[in-house]
């Protein structure tokens, strides 16, 4: 493809983009879907595919609901209606700060995520889970899972903070969840003796999180995410899974066609506006979720 | 069941019913529990569904009905989930009994993606165009007051959806779990709760203590009506890595301990040997069996024993009808 013919590419896709805008309460939040009210992982996975489209400026409503959404310790939950809950999301507010160079509010929300820590407990006879690991939990007071360590892992990884203790304990952390057979789901691998099943989208999220620390690891669950490829259907899926092998310098051409293809599609009941902003910042090629 | 043995049974416990209000309904079995003969979900059995509901004087003129399935995971040849045919059948008859709208809504345990839940195509493509289909996951909560004694949680958040709805349906599958026996319409109130603020599993439950959290929820959560799905149902390590079990029955009513307990015996468990459901007993009337009138066909006729975990087969018996 020509220079011209990638210009206008890039012009046509942020033309779309600019039509998730449309989406914005009057509050200046996102919602998941239209007529509900704002949250904040819309919202911050907006201002990130703003800044990943190079438009950061043009995401200054969304900004400006993060910034009074923030909690006085450095968190953001849900919205304004529940501030103490859904503070699995203070990662995407230290990932969007650090990218609008808001250094302060990054640093406090580092901070909180910092603090926060999985409950820890005695080994099981009925998984094989290494329960003394400390991981990040969804809800505080509760174990530890993958998604919510992988968020967290990325937002100090983002911030330089990779050596952190915090962050080697978080990918070892991770490590011990990948199900024998390759890749990861919601946290379980083995119980009374079943080996679990996998989720593309939690495998693809946990290998963004551990980066190039364990080659061999993450060669053996790219393959696996390559070979499934057929099988993923779903924006966020392939949103995640482009990123994913994008990061690793696989191909993600067919991943990439299958997202283009659902954000032209209408929208229908099923629109989830934070998977929307997931599939702009696949498409955009440009890194925000890692350094 | 044909449709003149249905009528007959019909009529049948139509006069059932008024001899108990003659007698000041002060018969021993005053629980109405359903079982139908569905042995297989190509046929269309939604009026058959709608002729229960009616009878069970569920109020759907005009109604907004909320069904509840288990979408807890997915895998394409594990029936872990409630068959999106008996969503549609059971949708069909909310509709042809008045309902203003009808909405499928969960809110799935571990797969955070609805794509495998809610959104799946599969279930679109099935259902009436005028059934909507929410993820309630990723969506506003209504904060409720935790009407129950045991997990010591002040609220619940409630998913809007379910608290908004004028009918809500618990719609489970049948089948086995390897923490609390059994999963039925009472364990399937989990999937009311967004995960957005309990999290993919929803662990705050879980730490609370699982039979705790499913009373609780079962004191609380406004449910009017339990179907649950035992036309294949699952058995051995359920939840999720468990194996297909046939029974071919829908069992239906208003009381959802009655219509557990059926359906766990049904499954071969007394009910009186799963914790969670004897906790649920202190507060709900329907664990004994002989408080419950079956109706449509007697659950005996389909008793089949599944296989369980170990440390749950001593909560089976032989004989429980």
């Amino acid at each position: 493809m020509g220079r011209a013919a990638d210009k206008n590419a890039v012009d046509a896709m942020n033309l779309q983009l600019t039509s998730l805008l449309d989406h914005l309460n009057p509050d200046g939040g996102m919602p998941y879907a239209p007529g509900m009210p704002s949250f904040s992982e819309p919202t911050l996975l907006t201002i990130l595919a703003f800044v990943a489209a190079g438009e950061a400026p043009r995401a200054q409503a969304p900004v400006e609901w993060a910034l009074r959404n923030r909690n006085a310790d450095g968190s953001i939950g849900l919205n304004r209606e529940f501030p103490d809950e859904g503070k699995w999301n203070t990662p995407l507010l230290a990932m969007a700060m650090h990218h609008i160079g808001r250094t302060a509010e990054r640093e406090a929300a580092l901070h909180h995520i910092l603090q926060s820590r999985s409950l820890t407990f005695r080994r099981s006879a009925e998984n094989d889970l290494d329960t003394q690991l400390t991981g990040w939990p969804w809800v505080a007071q509760t174990f530890g899972w993958v998604e919510p360590t992988s968020w967290a892992l990325l937002a100090l990884r983002l911030a330089g903070k990779d050596n952190h203790p915090r962050a080697l304990e978080g990918r070892r952390f991770l490590e011990d969840r990948c199900i024998p057979e390759g890749g990861w789901n919601y946290g379980n691998k083995v119980l009374f003796n079943n080996t679990l099943m996998p989720f593309w989208d939690t495998t693809a999220l946990a290998l963004l999180a551990l980066g190039e620390s364990n080659t061999s690891l993450a060669n053996k669950n790219l393959d696996l995410l390559e070979r499934t490829i057929p099988e993923m259907r779903s924006l966020s899926t392939c949103a995640l899974v482009c990123l994913c092998l994008a990061l690793h310098g696989r191909g993600t051409d067919e991943l990439r066609r299958r997202i283009q293809a659902v954000l032209a599609e209408p929208e229908g009941d099923s629109l989830n506006l934070a998977h929307s902003a997931m599939g702009w910042i696949a498409l955009s090629q440009r890194k925000v979720l890692t350094p | 069941m044909n449709r003149r043995q249905f009528l007959r049974w019909w009529i049948g416990s139509l006069g059932a019913v008024g001899l108990g209000r003659f007698t000041g309904g002060c018969t021993a079995r005053s629980l109405p529990v359903t079982v139908l003969n569905v042995p297989d979900l190509d046929r269309d059995f939604h009026r058959d569904f709608a002729r229960v509901l009616a009878q069970d004087n569920l109020a759907f003129q005009g109604k907004r009905v909320l069904l509840k399935p288990n979408f807890v995971e997915f895998h394409q040849s594990r029936p872990i989930n409630t068959d999106i045919r008996l969503i549609a059948q059971i949708s069909e008859a909310c509709l042809s009994l008045g309902a203003k709208e009808v909405i499928v809504g969960e809110a799935a345990g571990h797969r955070r993606d609805p794509w495998y839940s809610v959104y799946h195509p599969s279930l679109k493509n099935i259902l009436d165009p005028k059934v909507r289909c929410v993820d309630m996951n990723h969506g506003p909560a209504v904060r409720v007051p935790n009407k129950g004694p045991y997990t010591g949680l002040s609220h619940f958040y409630v998913s809007a959806p379910v608290v908004n709805a004028d009918v809500v349906i618990s719609m489970p599958k049948m089948k086995t779990h390897h923490w609390m026996g059994v999963t039925l319409s009472m364990k399937n109130l989990f999937g009311t709760l967004p995960g957005i603020f309990y999290g993919w599993p929803k662990n705050p439950l879980h730490v609370r203590g699982i039979d705790n959290s499913i009373v609780d929820l079962a004191l609380t959560v406004p449910v009017h009506y339990a179907v649950v799905d035992g036309v294949t149902g699952m058995e051995g390590d359920g939840p999720i890595m468990g194996t297909a079990r046939h029974v071919g029955a829908v069992v239906m009513g208003k009381n959802l301990l009655a219509v557990d307990g059926t359906a766990a015996r049904i499954m071969g468990f007394d009910p009186r040997r799963i914790p969670y459901l004897v906790k649920a007993g202190s507060h709900f009337s329907g664990l004994r069996e002989r408080s419950i009138a079956y109706r449509g066909e007697h659950p005996s006729r389909f008793a089949t024993k599944f296989g369980c975990l170990p440390q749950f087969a001593k909560a089976q018996k032989d004989s429980l009808f």
